[in-house]
């Protein structure tokens, strides 16, 4: 199989997870309260330090699995593991389209649960075994992990009137 | 005297003015030398770019055998032929198609078809047998000796018997070496090298993909655990039985020369992996022992000496000439 084989049977890996973003995008677009040139720059951010975070994420998928012994060879091999970086950029996106100060909210805690998760790892690294190796995959690994989920926290925090909101409603509209 | 020339498996022989110098450096040689005096040309891996040789009904195949025809090609003139000029390739992670298993080892017996076919009896192959870890030998005695290794393979290989055997093979070669007063020196010749001053040796850089490779994720690093454990059992074996006079390797883009003092270490480490792809030289671990690096197209030719003695030249393109001259030279001992 050819490098282009490679990447197209992995980017078919990844369409399961596309499907819905497609979907929330689309929704986005459609019914979106917010007026648009607002919506527009948040949107915009959004899906820009999604896909970013997204990138970090998979580099986290991919030591993970080295410690596991499984490495990749080529860029075929990537498949799955590449689906942070559409998800992120379609969840930060209509997450800026319908509510930026909620993205706001992802981005600053996803950013602390990062620098924490990245400072966490590779301490973890340095005690469990010590070497820069280790150090740097517990950067990887740890930094995905706080990324992850100090951003699902600060979307969930985010109640628009300062206070803790328990439950996220994401109202996808659809033009049918 | 051998050449050495690395990863030049990625332009064909009309777009590559180092595999025209190349054959031109072989014929002079060829024809001067007589013909118990052996030149042997060293191809060390990564002979086809980007995914080995593909199976034969593929539309990749011709480029992919015009990659390959180049390199014989430097090998293969009159005085070459007429003198039993051999010509040598290695696997590496490229020909391999950058997989493993039953695909990776396809790609492998493709290649070594094909050179087959190219072939002049036996006179141009590839060392080791497909799949095999090696080493395979090459008897230039009383010159040298070159023991072939297939480090790709060994990166994958999971089995602990398997790579004990090998290494119990590579420790009876060095013994008998290093036991006699007159044996020849050995040569180890694979794609994958135990020391580099290249990107897969150098940390360099900022960002996820500079952090993964400091992680040790990238399995062609040597900082990977798969490398390291390759790396840690050459070292054992070397220390027990001594080490080989040269380790030849390329993978890493760079011309490169380390000399080491100690004994687990071979005496020179050359990497000469800029064929066909050039890539910048970072800063070496200390204990690696760097004498000269340089990121540029070249190869390099090792001359035995009457004496026992050899000497190493680096041929390197200088501005936008053609040819390639000695920039780098030290006496081997």
């Amino acid at each position: 199989m050819n490098r282009s084989s490679y990447l197209r049977s992995s980017y078919l890996r990844t369409l399961p997870a596309l499907i819905p973003c497609l979907a929330l995008i689309l929704g986005t677009g459609l019914a979106s309260p917010r007026p648009a040139a607002a919506q527009t720059g948040d949107a915009v951010l959004g899906g820009f330090l999604g896909a970013g975070g997204g990138a970090f994420v998979t580099a986290g998928l991919i030591a993970g699995d080295a410690l596991r012994g499984r490495y990749i060879l080529n860029p075929g091999d990537l498949g799955w593991r590449m689906a942070p970086v559409p998800l992120g950029a379609a969840v930060g996106a209509f997450m800026g389209a319908r509510n930026g100060r909620r993205l706001h909210s992802s981005l600053a805690w996803g950013t602390g649960g990062w620098v924490l998760g990245m400072a966490g790892g590779a301490l973890a690294g340095a005690l469990l075994e010590g070497s820069e190796e280790a150090v740097w995959t517990g950067v990887l690994v740890g930094g995905a992990v706080g990324l992850v989920a100090g951003s699902v926290a600060g979307a969930l925090a985010w109640s628009g009137d300062g206070g803790v909101d328990p439950t996220l409603a994401l109202q996808v509209a659809a033009p049918w | 005297m051998i050449y050495l020339a690395g990863d030049a498996g990625d332009v064909p022989r009309e777009d590559s003015p180092l595999l025209q110098a190349l054959r031109r450096d072989v014929e002079a040689w060829s024809a001067a030398l007589p013909p118990r005096v052996p030149v042997v040309l060293l191809f060390l891996g990564d002979n086809v770019y980007p995914e080995g040789v593909r199976p034969r009904p593929s539309r990749s195949f011709p480029a992919d055998s015009a990659r390959l025809a180049g390199q014989v090609w430097a090998g293969s003139g009159p005085a070459a032929r007429t003198h039993g000029t051999r010509v040598v390739f290695v696997p590496g992670n490229h020909d391999w198609g950058n997989r493993g298993g039953a695909e990776g080892r396809a790609r492998l017996e493709n290649e070594a078809r094909l050179l087959e076919e190219m072939g002049d009896d036996g006179r141009i192959t590839l060392e080791p047998t497909p799949g095999e870890l090696g080493p395979a030998l090459l008897d230039l005695s009383p010159a040298v000796r070159i023991a072939f290794l297939d480090t790709h393979a060994w990166l994958l290989e999971e089995r602990d018997a398997v790579r004990a055997a090998a290494l119990a093979e590579l420790e009876r070669l060095l013994s008998d070496t290093h036991a006699a007063t007159d044996a020849a020196p050995l040569i180890v010749a694979a794609h994958h090298p135990l020391v580099s001053a290249g990107p897969h040796g150098a940390r360099r850089g900022w960002g996820p993909l500079a952090w993964l490779h400091r992680a040790g994720a990238m399995l062609q690093d040597l900082n990977s655990a798969p490398y390291r454990e390759l790396r840690r059992s050459m070292r054992d074996v070397f220390r027990r039985t001594g080490a080989p006079l040269i380790w030849a390797a390329g993978h890493d883009h760079v011309l490169q020369v380390h000399r080491s003092e100690g004994t687990d270490l071979p005496r020179w480490s050359l990497g000469s992996g800029s064929g066909s792809k050039v890539s910048g030289v970072g800063d070496a671990d200390p204990d690696d022992a760097l004498l000269w690096a340089a990121g540029r197209p070249g190869y390099m030719r090792v001359i035995f000496l009457t004496d026992g003695g050899a000497r190493l030249e680096v041929m390197t393109r200088v501005g936008k000439e053609a040819s390639f001259v000695p920039t780098f030279a030290v006496t081997m001992r």
